[in-house]
């Protein structure tokens, strides 16, 4: 089981600095009489398994620190630097594209539910106050819809598993159950389908896992409509510890959405 | 009708004059108010629920029919009939007209322009080999700023006329490079090259998936063009970085780039050169 994330207000004294490591995310803050430097670099594989998350080394730097010039930095301005600055999670800005490692083909009137993975990012705030909101990875971006009318988004892969105990454990991902319902009269066939992230909230369980509201995505029974149900319980094995960080976007769950918006066939 | 305006530019000489100049002026102190507060308004409460190019417009109108009210009160004022300005103003635009025939175009081009809208304020567009962001559309001339900082001043007549291209209508654009590779190299490993230099870079978009075309067979090399997606904003960064990491990726896997090159060969034994007659 990896640490769990110390999230929160993080105090340090003048002069002071410390450091994270968030999977594939390095930074460190430190503070100076009237600012607080943030700097942040990524330089290991985002897909590894055995990477070391909210390792708190205190105030070394980690052995493979790059220098100060290959670093991103960024520098808080205060009158006087407050004695502390929250670093807390958060989900992606715009949806994921996520595409099954195979096609998948949901018989007329089946439901399944698998669970999907995704990136968060880091929100630097001081009293509640955004600072600066950083990826812990650059997703590679996606458009869905046509060439004039579409979306941007997230580019995600999956291997739909319907296993909880089988997801990887990156803490770093947050999870997210997906339930596909196929009320139509058809197959529905999947070959990518979009999750609006955005409408979802972030949760953190006593062990500092990160999971997602589950969402429904149904296929209603004309086949060229969409609704969408988001639950908290979608899955009752991850005890909820706390809310970390409430949906970007409030969408009305009466209305329905033009198939196409969801699915790629 | 010349006797009549003449009567009334004689009426004008011979009243108080000084009265209706204080009232004129006061005319135009209350319109420009009027024009402030009322451009305020609509900045303040439509700048969210209206594009730029229709803010642009509508307080444009507000301006524009305020003066002509403003002139319209002011010339009554001093006793000016409207009807006889407006006959004056018949023959004044007949002969006008005639002066000015491209004014008078630009102008229709301009109202052709502002219909059809086919770019809008803050887009950015080529117009022929000119290429800029669009600061204003009015109804003479569109004024640009290219990206070498020039303002530039279009004429509606030229921009009715020629191909217009706006390069920030769509969200996403493809970025289209071609290159011609070394007979000798395999087809199959410089497209798997290629895809996986688009694809490790962060700012090409996965889909709509990049393209490889084999344009044709060249003097010195297979000629293949390589087009990868990026959004707008990006396509800067798209277009040096791919590059940049496409001959990365051949120098790594040893892919040559056909140069153009000449191959002269001894003329075989028993044959004579060509004999110049």
């Amino acid at each position: 089981m990896p640490n769990a994330i110390p999230w929160g207000d993080f105090a340090l004294r003048i002069g002071e600095h410390r450091y994270w490591q968030i999977g594939p995310l390095n930074f460190s803050l430190s503070r100076g009489r009237h600012d607080w430097t943030l700097q942040h670099w990524r330089d290991r594989d985002p897909e590894s398994n055995d990477l070391v998350v909210a390792q708190d080394t205190a105030n070394e730097p980690p052995k493979n620190a790059p220098t100060a010039s290959a670093t991103n930095t960024i520098r808080f301005q205060f009158a006087n630097s407050p004695t502390q600055l929250s670093v807390t999670p958060c989900l992606a800005d715009r949806p994921f594209v996520i595409k099954p490692d195979a096609p998948l083909r949901l018989a007329a009137g089946e439901k399944v539910c698998f669970y999907v993975t995704t990136i968060m990012r880091l929100l630097f705030k001081h009293q509640d106050k955004l600072l600066l909101e950083i990826p812990v990875f650059d997703q590679q971006e996606t458009w869905f819809g046509n060439f004039t009318q579409g979306e941007l988004c997230y580019a995600s892969t999956t291997m739909a598993r319907t296993e909880f105990d089988d997801v990887p454990m990156r803490p770093y991902r947050p999870i997210t159950p997906v339930t596909l319902s196929n009320k139509s009269n058809d197959a529905l066939s999947v070959e990518q389908f979009k999750l609006p992230i955005t409408f979802l909230s972030l949760y953190a369980n006593p062990h500092g896992r990160l999971f997602t509201d589950g969402i429904d995505i149904i296929c209603t029974k004309d086949g060229d409509e969409v609704d969408l149900r988001i639950s908290r319980d979608g899955n009752k094995r991850l005890t909820i510890d706390k809310t970390l960080a409430d949906a970007r976007e409030q969408v009305d769950l009466r209305q329905r959405f033009d198939v196409e918006r969801f699915f790629r066939k | 009708m010349i006797e009549q305006l003449s009567q009334q530019i004689a009426s004008f000489v011979n009243m108080d004059a000084g009265l209706s100049i204080v009232k004129a002026l006061l005319t135009i102190l209350f319109a420009w108010l009027a024009t402030k507060v009322l451009v305020r308004a609509v900045e303040k409460n439509l700048d969210s629920k209206m594009s730029r190019q229709g803010l642009f417009l509508l307080k444009r109108t507000i301006v524009y029919s305020i003066v002509v009210l403003v002139a319209l009160s002011i010339l009554r004022e001093f006793g000016f009939k409207l009807s006889v300005l407006l006959g004056a103003a018949g023959i004044l635009t007949v002969a006008i007209g005639f002066a000015s025939q491209t004014s008078a175009s630009n102008l229709i081009s301009g109202l052709f322009l502002v219909a059809e809208r086919p770019f809008q304020i803050g887009d950015i567009i080529r117009i022929d080999t000119l290429t800029g962001e669009v600061l204003t559309i009015d109804l003479l001339s569109i004024k640009l700023r290219t990206m070498d900082n020039l303002f530039v001043r279009v004429p509606n007549e030229s921009i009715i006329k020629s191909n217009v291209t706006n390069i920030s209508r769509f969200p996403i654009r493809r970025f289209d490079l071609t290159m011609k590779i070394n007979y000798l190299e395999d087809l199959d490993k410089v497209k798997a090259t290629l895809m996986a230099a688009a694809n490790s870079n962060p700012v090409c978009l996965l889909e709509p998936s990049p393209l490889f075309i084999v344009l044709g067979f060249g003097d010195s090399g297979v000629d293949i063009q390589f087009s990868a997606w990026a959004r707008r904003e990006n396509f800067l960064e798209l277009r040096n970085n791919l590059a940049a990491s496409i001959l990365k990726s051949f120098r790594q896997q040893d892919i040559q780039i056909a140069l153009p090159q000449l191959r002269l060969a001894d003329s075989p034994e028993g044959t004579e050169p060509v004999q110049n007659s």
